[in-house]
C-alpha cells in the first residue's frame, strides 16, 4: 500500500538497488540457515525430487485447469 | 539474476556449514531476514502500484486475460495438492509451494521465514524448475493443447521472462494474455502463500 502511494516520486534506480540487496540478502540468510543444518547433505535428493515433483504437476493441472475453464466458457457460449 | 540468486543462497549455506561465519552473526540473522523481507514486500508492493502500463492493458484485454489466470490458479493449486499425497509434504505446505506460481525469489524467501529453510529450499527449487520447464515445453503446448494453455505453465513468469516464448510460439494475442496473466498472479502470489502457511 505505501508502495502505491509513493510510486510516482520514487526512484527506480535506488528501487532497483534496494530490492536486489534485500532478495540477494534473504537468499543469503536462507542458505545461512541450511548450512547451519548439520545433514544438509543428506536431504539435497529428496529437495530435488520432491521439487521435480511439485513442479510437474502444478504444470499439468494448471495447463488442464485452463483447457477446462476456456472450453466451459466457450460452450456457455454456443 | 538467476545465477546469482543460487550463488547467494550457495554461499549462505557452504559459509555456515563449513563455520566461516562469526556467532553473533548466525545470532542476527533472523532479524537481518525480518527486515530484509519488509524492504522486500514494500517494493513488490511499489512495482505493482507502479506498474500503470499493465493497469491499462488489463482493462482493455478480452475475457481470456480473467479465464486463463483463473483457470491457471485453480491447476496450480489443485496440482499443489495432489502432490501432498506423492512426497512428505503437509497439503498446506504443498499449496503454499505451489502458491509462489513460479515466483521462486519471493515464495522461497516467505516460506522459509515461517516454515524453515527447508521448505523454503524446496519452493524456491520447485519454482525454479516450473520457469524452466516452462521455456521448454510451451512448443509443445501450443502445438498440441493451443495457445491460450501455453501460457499456463509459466505462472507469474509470464509477464517478464517466459513472455518471449510465449510470443513467438503462441503469437501475439496470447502474449497480451500472458502478460495480464503475469501480473494477476504476481499480485496475487502475497496473497496466496500467507494463505497456507
Amino acid at each position: 500500500m505505501m508502495g502505491m502511494l509513493l510510486a510516482a516520486g520514487f526512484a527506480a534506480k535506488i528501487k532497483n538497488i534496494l530490492f536486489n540487496f534485500s532478495l540477494l540478502a534473504l537468499l543469503f540468510f536462507m542458505g545461512v540457515s541450511l548450512g547451519k543444518d548439520r545433514d544438509i547433505l543428506s536431504k539435497i535428493a529428496d529437495f530435488g525430487i520432491t521439487s521435480g515433483i511439485m513442479s510437474v504437476s502444478v504444470i499439468i493441472f494448471s495447463i488442464i485447469g485452463v483447457l477446462i475453464i476456456t472450453k466451459l466458457f466457450k460452450k456457455a457460449e454456443r | 539474476m538467476i545465477v546469482v540468486m543460487m550463488l547467494a543462497i550457495l554461499a549462505g549455506a557452504s559459509a555456515a556449514y563449513l563455520g566461516y561465519l562469526p556467532e553473533n552473526v548466525l545470532n542476527l540473522s533472523g532479524s537481518l531476514t525480518d527486515w530484509s523481507l519488509i524492504l522486500l514486500l514494500f517494493l513488490i508492493g511499489f512495482d505493482i502500484g507502479n506498474n500503470k502500463q499493465s493497469m491499462k492493458t488489463l482493462m482493455s484485454a478480452d475475457r481470456f486475460t480473467v479465464l486463463v489466470p483463473v483457470g491457471t490458479i485453480l491447476g496450480t493449486l489443485f496440482g499443489g495438492y495432489v502432490v501432498s499425497f506423492i512426497t512428505v509434504l503437509a497439503p498446506r505446505d504443498a499449496l503454499a509451494i505451489a502458491s509462489g506460481f513460479g515466483w521462486y525469489s519471493f515464495s522461497a524467501v516467505m516460506i522459509a521465514q515461517v516454515k524453515g529453510s527447508d521448505l523454503g529450499a524446496i519452493a524456491f527449487l520447485s519454482n525454479v524448475f516450473r520457469e524452466t520447464i516452462t521455456l521448454l515445453c510451451v512448443p509443445f503446448v501450443v502445438k498440441y493443447f493451443g495457445p491460450y494453455a501455453a501460457v499456463a505453465p509459466g505462472g507469474a513468469t509470464t509477464m517478464d521472462v517466459t513472455l518471449p516464448v510465449i510470443e513467438k510460439y503462441a503469437g501475439k494475442r496470447a502474449a497480451i494474455v500472458g502478460f495480464v496473466h503475469g501480473v494477476i498472479l504476481s499480485a496475487l502470489a502475497p496473497v496466496f502463500v500467507p494463505l497456507f502457511l
